[in-house]
């Protein structure tokens, strides 16, 4: 077909002119910003095992102590991406925004796996480091069990930790968490079917990060590796805007390599086969049935999330044994739950109310 | 010590006559490669300089508008009609593209093919019998990996065409003007339209066939070249990554033997927790 478009040289030329400024002015704006800082809140390691460092997160001092939820937040992050996403900028912080409200934050960093790590698997995961962080948090706050976060894939691994230990978590949340591995919309998935995860591993060992962000990148081809950049250029000369999408572009591509075996169980297991689901999964010869998760249950997921779709994080509900199961969904997408202003504004508070409605210290002020 | 060979020197200037000499295998393949890669930037530029004429030619009505068209002209253009609407530069650039990139991709994938072939024709005798047979099995893997590698190529190709066709579409429905904002617009267009055609494709089982296909058959290369890489390195007695994973899956079984080792202690320790 043809189109009533014409191009103008002399308006195409104009226009170059004009990018072509806004490059050089762009450029010379990137050149000027220094190294973007990341996971700025304080905090100190209270336990270290291999390559992993469990954070605790200085409690607020605005906070008075009768306003605080008494039983720790432990957040299992994903073995994808690093931990400092929940942290991203003073401004823009899951964790800044559960402190202020009051609640005991501690943070496994599972570190960057190198080749000693290539043969961890769900068996180091969910039955040693895990429960080695959970003992660390209930010495270090004194507390007996504790309340347990688990972010994305980190969900799905609190899942599994949850059916084998309910005496230790009080209460489970899950953000943005799959378990239904299998759903249509879940392009992944889609992808790993056909390909060959156990010559994968034999052959790269751990997976690079690298491998996994053009995967990403994959996803959205058009949007993510040209239409992001070009739309910096139109907020080049806002200095913030460009320290934002600096700290973000940093995140996206400081990507630890995935300890060989743990990606080869997780993707065999969980993705082509999802075991999880059909309540097949076993670790070490132990059975994880989520039925056993009786403790009350928070699920989050973000609506237009392309990564972890709705779908495959919704039917926890019909996994779990709870009764007292709550869901929120967010309006955003798999990142934005975390850093949008929307999230900042929503997720730590929904987070604190439902934690303090089930804190066994009755709270003396509501956040 | 070589033998005797009366019919040596008849046989080696027979070799060096022109009209007689066998080309080594896998020449004209090789030949043929680089003229593909010619003729793939000479495509380009032509592409290039075809659209830049077609540009020429819109400008607005007078005397540079004569001299423009008398450049085209003068440039051959004339010879091949300029095409009057973008998008339509814009399916001939992609279709000139898809043309080179398809012979390129083919007489790549055939020098693979004939190497492979080559190696396979070999007999596997004597000392260099595993060397062989690696390099071979090497060999079939690049091959594999070409032709793979060419037919996605060839699928995000058509990507690239039916986005197109879909922004004419929305350009024309959309009624965008020609102006800085203009062409802004299309830019954004372009990439709702790319992301909407990728995501059928994407979605689709032929797709996901063939993306695995293509990354098993390199994660076979990889490994081809990983076996030829340790070979050399024993041979050297270096250490390599297969001796690495022995010793790293012997630490993790000790460690583990540990654990069950220290676990009922651990266990006396431990307190369950109240529940709420």
């Amino acid at each position: 077909m043809t189109s009533p478009f014409e191009f103008d040289p002399q308006v195409l030329a104009q226009e170059a002119e004009r990018f072509a400024a806004r490059l050089r002015a762009g450029m010379e704006s990137l050149a000027r910003v220094a190294e973007v800082q990341i996971g700025t809140a304080p905090k100190e390691a209270v336990y270290a095992e291999d390559k992993l460092v469990l954070y605790r997160y200085l409690p607020e001092p605005d906070v008075q102590p009768e306003a605080r939820i008494a039983t720790p937040l432990l957040i299992c992050y994903a073995l994808v991406n690093r931990p400092y996403m929940l942290d991203l900028q003073p401004d823009r912080s899951l964790i800044r925004g559960l402190l202020k409200r009051g609640v005991d934050v501690y943070l496994i960093d599972w570190g960057y796996p190198d080749g000693a790590d290539r043969y961890l698997g769900f068996e180091d995961y969910v039955l040693r480091y895990l429960p080695n962080c959970v003992a660390a948090v209930e010495r270090t706050s004194g507390s007996q069990g504790v309340n347990l976060l688990g972010v994305c894939q980190g969900g799905t691994l609190s899942v599994c930790y949850a059916a084998l230990h309910p005496e230790r978590v009080r209460n489970l949340l899950t953000m943005v968490t799959p378990v239904d591995f299998r759903t249509p919309d879940n392009l992944l998935t889609k992808w790993a079917e056909h390909v060959d995860v156990d010559a994968l591993v034999a052959t790269v060992g751990n997976v690079p990060g690298t491998m996994l962000n053009a995967l990403f990148l994959s996803l959205m081809p058009f949007r993510l590796t040209v239409h992001k950049y070009l739309a910096l250029l139109d907020q080049i000369e806002d200095a913030a805007a460009v320290e934002n999408f600096l700290r973000m572009e940093k995140w996206i591509f400081d990507s630890p390599d995935q300890p060989g075996e743990m990606f080869r169980q997780f993707m065999t297991w969980l993705v082509k086969e999802n075991r999880l689901m059909r309540g097949a999964l076993e670790i070490a010869g132990r059975r994880i049935d989520p039925r056993r998760i009786t403790m009350p249950v928070f699920n989050m997921y973000a609506l237009q999330d392309h990564l972890v779709p709705p779908a495959a994080s919704t039917p926890l509900r019909t996994l779990v044994g709870a009764v007292d199961y709550s869901e929120y969904a967010f309006a955003g997408g798999h990142i934005g739950i975390y850093v949008s202003g929307a999230a900042q504004r929503e997720v730590p508070p929904r987070i604190a109310e439902w934690l303090r409605a089930r804190d066994p210290r009755p709270a003396r002020r509501r956040s | 010590m070589a033998q005797a060979d009366p019919d040596r020197h008849e046989r080696a200037h027979a070799q060096e006559a022109p009209e007689h000499a066998p080309r080594p295998a896998g020449l004209e393949e090789a030949e043929a490669l680089g003229r593909k890669w010619l003729e793939l930037g000479q495509v380009w530029l032509q592409g290039l300089a075809q659209s830049a004429a077609g540009s020429a030619t819109r400008a607005p009505a007078g005397p540079a508008d004569e001299g423009a068209a008398d450049a085209a002209d003068a440039q051959g253009a004339s010879t091949t009609p300029p095409a009057t609407d973008p998008f339509e530069v814009g399916r001939a650039l992609i279709e000139a593209w898809r043309t080179a990139w398809a012979g390129t991709g083919a007489a790549q994938a055939t020098v693979s093919q004939v190497f492979s072939d080559w190696l396979a024709s070999m007999p596997l005798l004597g000392p260099a019998r595993e060397q062989t047979r690696l390099l071979r099995e090497l060999a079939e893997a690049q091959a594999e990996c070409r032709r793979l590698e060419q037919e996605l190529a060839a699928v995000l190709l058509q990507v690239q065409t039916e986005t197109l066709e879909r922004l004419a579409e929305r350009v024309q429905a959309a009624g965008v003007t020609n102006s800085a904002e203009g062409y802004r617009r299309i830019h954004d267009l372009w990439v709702e339209c790319g992301e909407q055609v990728y995501a059928q494709v994407a979605h689709s089982e032929a797709y996901a066939r063939l993306q695995g296909a293509l990354g098993n058959a390199t994660m076979r290369l990889r490994a081809r070249q990983q076996a030829l890489l340790e070979q050399a390195l024993k041979q050297l007695d270096l250490p390599t990554r297969s001796e690495l994973n022995t010793l790293h899956r012997q630490v993790r079984e000790l460690r583990q033997k540990l654990a069950a080792l220290e676990a009922p202690r651990a266990g006396v320790r431990r307190r369950p927790a109240k529940q709420t």
